[in-house]
């Protein structure tokens, strides 16, 4: 379903620091796969993430989602389609709105906001029975600020609200980089649940090698804008986490 | 008597400006230093109508549009242009006040003194009621601009534009438009800065170029007042703006109540404006509660001591 062919990606093109990243790169997603992602910094992770939805545009090659060219769509465009998660929680939602408006406005992605009102009785109990799915207690706080969560909560709100519209394409940029232990582990099994209930596509960037061999049915890993590692079903079953280390550390010398 | 009816007057005329001005700079979270442009904008095009024979809800319409197309070109300076937000305010401004200089025919002043205004007394009212026909007239206008503006910004569309200032990366994502919402926010406030320079010149029935000058330091003041005390009672933006308004429209009248010089107004401003940035936000709820009566926990009743202290009666 998503397919890049030939990307070229250079950094501060044209100047004396010119940083060539992405020189001939290409990849393809299934529909329907979840891809895990893993690299060393600055390896692409993140830039293959702003480049498939838009934030960075291509200096060269072309990339096809659902057979259709998206390669100089514009982002806001592209979001339709496609929802991404960040690292850090009060990227994925608005603080001053509170979590019953917040969701509102997720649940209308895709149709016209117009001067309806936002937030009526129907969709609040609408709203409080998908939160419940988050197990958080959220649709006890509906008219709470988002600005009081704590990054937890925001982070499992976030993710919900990129899921809710039910985007063919998932981007997860280390959403659980940010949260302690329990509460990121607590965030991957809502994301595989919320992934698995609305099927969607799905790529997940993690320096967490449990989690990349936990979850997901594909693993890639990105060096110096190289795929230098594809794993699919039951090879990736199959790998140990000493296995990736090594992988790892044989990249880094 | 006529003390607090001018302080209500003044802080409900200049109530209008202040929610103009919470919009760009509380919704959008942006400086918009456009404002000491477009408040004149909408003074000389309502006094030119005016001059011209049209009516008054014409002259209003008329001085509105004039703001929202300055909005639109500040706005567009941002976001086509990529001038910073501050500098793209000044020189919307300063290509406003020559603009301002020729709809007025290249004079710097036009008085309304042969002309009816909206806020012209009818033939039926003794004279002396002048001040509450004002007040009252006043009162509809600010609390309909209220309403309105407390109705959009729970709609669909007001509340993306709320986003598009608190995160906007999640317009994006949301699959909106920013700088369509962007352009959006800044015209809405300077049509609603520029109504209220429109209300002004019918109020004092007289245009003067410089009436913009200063103008942005006492809104801003006046907002950030509300918002201090305020914020932590969860009141709505637009009541924020309107009480902060008539509290420094009342601290204006008493400096000069006190025999100030109007020469030391701008530095009174300063103060204002200094106190409100510097005083806590829960300092509001203490005052709620004592006034209120309940609550009398100890750090309530301290807080509040302090606060009596800066206002004696």
């Amino acid at each position: 379903m998503l397919v890049l062919q030939d990307i070229q990606k250079t950094f501060h093109l044209n100047t004396l620091n010119e940083q060539p990243l992405f020189k001939s790169f290409n990849f393809n997603v299934q529909e329907g796969e979840f891809v895990v992602v893993l690299g060393s910094n600055g390896s692409g992770k993140s830039t293959l993430l702003n480049l498939i939805d838009g934030q960075l545009a291509v200096d060269h090659g072309k990339i096809l989602f659902n057979d259709q060219e998206m390669t100089h769509l514009p982002s806001f465009r592209r979001a339709q389609s496609i929802s991404r998660v960040y690292q850090d929680p009060s990227l994925g939602t608005s603080p001053q709105l509170s979590i019953v408006q917040n969701m509102s406005l997720a649940l209308n992605k895709g149709q016209p906001y117009n001067l309806k009102q936002g937030v009526d009785s129907t969709s609040r109990t609408h709203i409080a029975s998908i939160l419940t799915q988050l197990n958080m207690g959220l649709e006890e706080k509906l008219d709470v600020k988002v600005a009081y969560l704590s990054g937890g909560q925001r982070q499992a709100l976030s993710l919900l609200m990129a899921v809710v519209s039910h985007p063919k394409l998932l981007l997860l940029d280390e959403h659980t980089a940010a949260l302690d232990p329990k509460t990121s582990q607590h965030i991957m099994h809502l994301t595989q649940y919320l992934i698995r209930q609305f099927k969607i596509t799905t790529l997940m960037i993690t320096h967490q090698i449990q989690d990349a061999l936990a979850y997901g049915d594909r693993c890639i890993m990105l060096h110096e804008g190289h795929v230098v590692l594809d794993v699919c079903a039951e090879a990736k079953q199959r790998l140990q986490p000493n296995e990736l280390l090594a992988h790892f550390h044989s990249l880094s010398l | 008597m006529n003390f607090w009816l001018d302080v209500l007057i003044q802080g409900l005329l200049y109530s209008v400006l202040a929610m103009g001005v919470a919009l760009t700079f509380k919704v959008l979270q942006r400086p918009d230093l456009s404002v000491e442009g477009s408040f004149p904008l909408g003074a000389v095009i309502s006094a030119m109508a005016l001059t011209l024979g049209l009516p008054v809800p014409i002259a209003l319409i008329m001085a509105s549009l004039g703001g929202w197309c300055a909005g639109q070109l500040t706005a567009w300076l941002q976001t086509k242009l990529k001038i910073q937000p501050l500098l793209s305010g000044i020189l919307t401004m300063s290509a406003l006040y020559t603009l301002n200089l020729m709809i007025a025919g290249n004079r710097s002043n036009l008085p309304l003194f042969q002309t009816s205004t909206l806020f012209t007394l009818p033939s039926w009212m003794s004279v002396s009621l002048t001040r509450w026909y004002h007040l009252i007239l006043l009162l509809l206008i600010v609390f309909s601009l209220k309403l309105l503006l407390d109705w959009f910004l729970q709609t669909k569309k007001g509340m993306i534009l709320q986003v598009a200032g608190d995160n906007p990366k999640l317009v994006l994502a949301l699959g909106e438009n920013l700088s369509a919402y962007q352009a959006l926010g800044y015209s809405l406030s300077n049509a609603i800065i520029a109504l209220c320079g429109a209300l002004v010149v019918m109020m004092t029935r007289f245009y003067d170029l410089s009436m913009g000058f200063g103008i942005l330091v006492a809104a801003l003041a006046s907002v950030v007042l509300g918002d201090s005390l305020l914020s932590s009672t969860g009141a709505k933006l637009t009541t924020m703006a309107i009480v902060g308004s008539l509290l420094y429209r009342f601290t204006i009248a008493s400096a000069l109540a006190l025999r100030l010089h109007p020469s030391s107004l701008r530095l009174i401003t300063a103060l204002i404006f200094v106190i409100a940035l510097v005083i806590k936000p829960t300092y509001g709820k203490t005052i709620l509660t004592s006034l209120k009566g309940g609550d009398n926990h100890v750090s309530a009743s301290r807080h509040s001591k302090n606060i009596s202290l800066k206002h004696p009666k």
